[in-house]
């Protein structure tokens, strides 16, 4: 496998298939990897240690990286179709006045997280789940269609917002 | 690193024992669908699934375990789960399906019931 690149991520080989840093700096760090199920693992611990120098306890450091985890799912479920070799840029930084903001970055389809209709939590079913775990986390969400494929999504969590949980529907009232 | 998970099982006089080691996440949850899938075919009374060495789990993991669960009711078959860890335990809650689930504390609580 080639050596890590900062503006393209390494290939989807048997040698290397962990996500690989391309850049980290005291403020953040920017993670490349492509669009496989079997770079979450690594990605969670990466979220969770950024978690924890941010000052979040090991609870919230869990759930950030748990909702990461669902963000990341759903780029590979539903922007890549499942594929395995779309690229994918993670990149976390501290918020001004503590906390975290994670970005996401692909270049697959188009696609509109808020069009998934979260799972009724009164209906016992699978799937759907994790829009809610997302949107309960952070304080906030937004995703935006990139200029030519693909989406960014944008979350944030202040160090100090309190622990939120939704209703059962899953739509958060307006802010 | 890919997360490692690691299925076997054992019988119980009424049914089966399936005992799960590792991380359950979207990489792992396919060949678990299937496993629980067969186990449930093959009929036993009761199904116990002993997460007390599973570290994480997310949304895949818990469709999976519903996917599980109505299976099950829809053969007879009584489902439970034991020895959740707080960490996972919490995705149960935070999906309100903690009251869904039969849960015991332990497998040999399970086992006792």
């Amino acid at each position: 496998m080639s050596e890590p690149s900062a503006n393209r991520p390494a290939g989807p080989s048997a040698e290397a298939p962990s996500p690989t840093p391309a850049s980290t700096t005291p403020a953040g760090i920017e993670l490349r990897c492509w669009s496989k199920a079997e770079n979450l693992s690594a990605i969670r611990a990466c979220v969770e240690r950024f978690a924890a120098s941010a000052g979040f306890d090991e609870e919230r450091q869990g759930r950030i990286a748990l909702a990461v985890d669902e963000a990341i799912a759903n780029i590979i479920r539903h922007s890549y179709k499942g594929r395995d070799d779309g690229p994918i840029m993670l990149r976390l930084e501290p918020l001004p006045g503590g906390g975290v903001r994670v970005e996401l970055e692909d270049e697959g389809e188009t696609f509109d997280p808020c069009s998934i209709v979260p799972r009724d939590l009164n209906e016992v079913k699978p799937g759907g789940l994790g829009i809610h775990i997302i949107r309960s986390t952070f304080d906030r969400c937004s995703w935006t269609p990139r200029p030519l494929r693909g989406m960014n999504a944008t979350l944030e969590l202040g160090l100090h917002s309190p622990v939120r949980t939704l209703p059962a529907d899953g739509k958060r009232p307006p802010q | 690193m890919a997360s490692t998970l690691q299925i076997s099982s054992s019988k119980l006089p009424d049914g089966l024992a399936v005992t799960l080691v590792g991380e359950i996440d979207l990489a792992r949850s396919p060949e678990l669908r299937l496993r629980l899938r067969d186990d449930v075919d093959a009929g036993p009374k009761r199904l116990v699934i002993d997460l007390t060495k599973v570290t994480y789990m997310d949304s895949s993991g818990v469709a999976t375990l519903v996917e599980a669960l109505q299976r099950s009711k829809a053969r007879g078959c009584r489902l439970v789960l034991a020895g959740l860890q707080p960490k996972v335990r919490s995705i149960f809650s935070i999906s309100r399906l903690d009251t869904v689930f039969e849960i015991s504390a332990t497998l040999d609580e399970a086992k006792a019931k």
